[in-house]
């Protein structure tokens, strides 16, 4: 995939009804390769509505997804192979083992089988576990299966990571250790794009999207966005914007 | 390869949950044996009553008959013949009437009035067979000579005993094996898209037939397995023959196992929660196979919509094929029209499948 430029992704105009609710109101925004680009919003905010979208999931009902200049509504085969997508909801199988995991997300996404077998390696030395075929993945602590996750969602070396509300249910270590990872990723070029309530989180993030009610309301850096707020922290930024941007639509 | 990824993950998953497993296996077996032992049509123990307004020597005698037949106990309560039937104590009343000897005597015919609990129309029919029996034995006897006019010698092809497992076994296997597989298959894939991880699926590059093929071939040999558990278990326990070619049953029971997983997976591709598959499937099977494959319900008594209606229940045609395999012997060009409708059947339900799968794949 050749990134245009230095930017990965473009959005246009994106607008998704479900009936007569809009849950995503005519959005648009760029991100830069290697970007770890949040949404920042409450629940019903629509960031898990533009995430699946831009993976091909959900079709949009108008506007325009370009995902390393490959439009993803015209050719959402084609995007495939260069993204990943790790969701809230824990989509492994539970009664299968890690390794079993590993290796049938590996098969379906034809990774060969020496790739899988050296990051089962690498996973086990992280997790500090013996054996990945030991344990079922139902049985492991919910930090670890969301590592699993990215792991299996990652086997194909995809550029571009969608990951939906990653550490939802994670203990605060496992969160850290979470976005260790993500860091990583980052610096190895991979764009990251990560939803999330947790206001720690977003400071991780090189740019913020506050998302309320369908729009997008600000896109700025975590320190931009308490400046222009005037807060001390993240928290007072995001509440700060979401007053502000209902007190417009009420004069309006 | 993706399609040997899905299948080694299926099989995984269907013996990692062997408690379903066991299920399967023992849920066939068990009515099997049920059947076996409850069903049958013979029925003892029938409370009859005889008012006997002659008292004759000719009427002792008839009623002689009935308490010499194993079938009948003579009551001698002396309630209402209305209380008698409403407390269930009494199943027909015989009365002789009180011409009865004069009538015989002077070759008149005399008339026996006899009154049967109707409540259970399939038990009184056969009631009334059994008294017309005897009273038809004590008729013949009376002229002297123990011959009718015409006398008929019957005997039952395929099934001399008229051995109730010969009509069960085959009935069952066609029923067990259209719930299992399609019920099996329309989970399966349901299981996935309520837990989510068709998501990783769908964004792999998987094609909808390696989805498809991936879960069926699993499927396909876990309920041939259980088809062969359960023709074996109906040899074994009740002696059903097997009369026709072995390797003919077993390629027959692959494509009926066909038919139904791939019309589970074509519910599967409509459904998106398991208990809908569910119950779908166990509807679109279990109740069109009960009365309209013919297994219980003569076809032909039906009017004539529910017998166009059947046309479309593929345990109609495997009824025929494992029928005639096990009991007629019936060679394969016997049974060519039938097999080839449940192709059909099979080929036009993953071929809708795979499309409309494929277009949910590709969203």
């Amino acid at each position: 995939m050749k990134p245009s430029g230095d930017t990965t992704i473009i959005i246009k105009n994106l607008i998704k009804k479900f009936g007569t609710f809009t849950a995503v109101n005519n959005i648009s925004f760029s991100v830069k390769k290697g970007e770890v680009f949040g949404f920042l919003g409450a629940n019903g905010a629509g960031k898990t509505t533009t995430i699946r979208m831009m993976c091909g999931l959900l079709e949009p009902t108008s506007g325009d997804i370009h995902v390393g200049g490959i439009s993803v509504r015209k050719t959402p085969g084609k995007v495939k192979q260069h993204i990943g997508y790790m969701s809230q909801k824990f989509s492994l199988y539970a009664d299968l083992n890690p390794a079993e995991n590993m290796e049938f997300f590996g098969s379906i996404y034809g990774v060969p089988a020496k790739v899988i077998s050296d990051e089962k390696k690498k996973l086990a030395d992280r997790l500090e576990l013996s054996s990945l075929n030991r344990i079922k993945t139902q049985d492991l602590p919910m930090g670890f299966k969301q590592r699993l996750g990215l792991t299996c969602a990652l086997l194909h070396d995809p550029e571009v990571i969608f990951l939906d509300e990653p550490t939802s249910g994670v203990d605060p270590l496992g969160r850290r250790n979470f976005w260790k990872e993500i860091y990583t990723l980052s610096t190895k070029g991979k764009t990251v794009l990560v939803t999330t309530h947790f206001m720690d989180e977003a400071e991780y993030c090189d740019r913020i999207a506050i998302m309320n009610f369908g729009r997008i309301i600000d896109i700025e850096s975590p320190d931009s966005l308490k400046e222009k707020y005037s807060s001390v922290n993240l928290n007072d930024a995001f509440i700060r914007a979401i007053k502000l941007d209902r007190e417009n639509s009420e004069d309006l | 390869m993706g399609l040997t990824g899905i299948i080694i993950k299926e099989f995984k998953h269907i013996i990692r949950d062997y408690k379903t497993l066991m299920i399967l296996f023992m849920l066939p077996l068990l009515q099997m044996v049920l059947l076996g032992y409850a069903m049958n049509l013979e029925i003892n123990n029938i409370d009859i009553k005889i008012d006997d307004y002659d008292k004759s020597s000719l009427s002792r005698k008839l009623e002689s008959e009935f308490e010499g037949s194993k079938f009948f106990t003579i009551s001698t309560d002396d309630r209402s013949i209305n209380e008698l039937f409403q407390r269930r104590l009494l199943n027909a009343l015989v009365s002789i009437p009180n011409d009865f000897a004069e009538d015989l005597n002077s070759n008149r015919v005399p008339l026996v009035d006899v009154i049967i609990d109707g409540s259970d129309s399939n038990r009184a029919v056969i009631i009334q067979q059994y008294i017309s029996g005897i009273i038809m034995e004590f008729s013949s006897g009376l002229r002297g000579d123990n011959e009718l006019p015409i006398n008929i010698v019957p005997y039952y092809a395929y099934n001399a005993e008229l051995n109730s497992a010969f009509f069960f076994v085959p009935g069952l296997t066609a029923l067990i094996i259209i719930m299992v597989s399609a019920l099996l298959t329309s989970m399966t894939i349901a299981r996935e898209k309520e837990k989510g991880t068709f998501d990783l699926i769908k964004l792999s590059s998987v094609h909808a037939y390696e989805v498809i093929l991936g879960k069926v071939i699993p499927y396909l040999i876990l309920s041939i397995f259980i088809g062969i558990f359960i023709i074996i278990c109906g040899v074994v326990l009740f002696g059903v023959p097997i009369r026709g070619s072995y390797g003919a049953l077993l390629f027959y029971l692959f494509i009926y196992c066909l038919t139904g997983l791939s019309f589970g997976i074509l519910i599967s591709t409509m459904v998106s929660t398991q208990l809908s598959a569910m119950l779908i499937a166990m509807l679109a099977t279990m109740l069109p196979t009960l009365f309209l494959s013919g297994f219980i319900f003569q076809l032909e008594a039906m009017p004539k919509i529910l017998q166009m209606v059947s046309w479309l229940i593929p345990a109609r045609y495997f009824l025929v094929i494992i029928r005639g395999l096990m009991l007629k012997g019936n060679t394969q060009g016997e049974l060519l029209l039938y097999i080839s409708v449940l192709l059909f059947f099979s080929i036009t339900f993953l071929g809708i499948s795979i499309r409309r799968f494929k277009s949910y794949l590709e969203n």
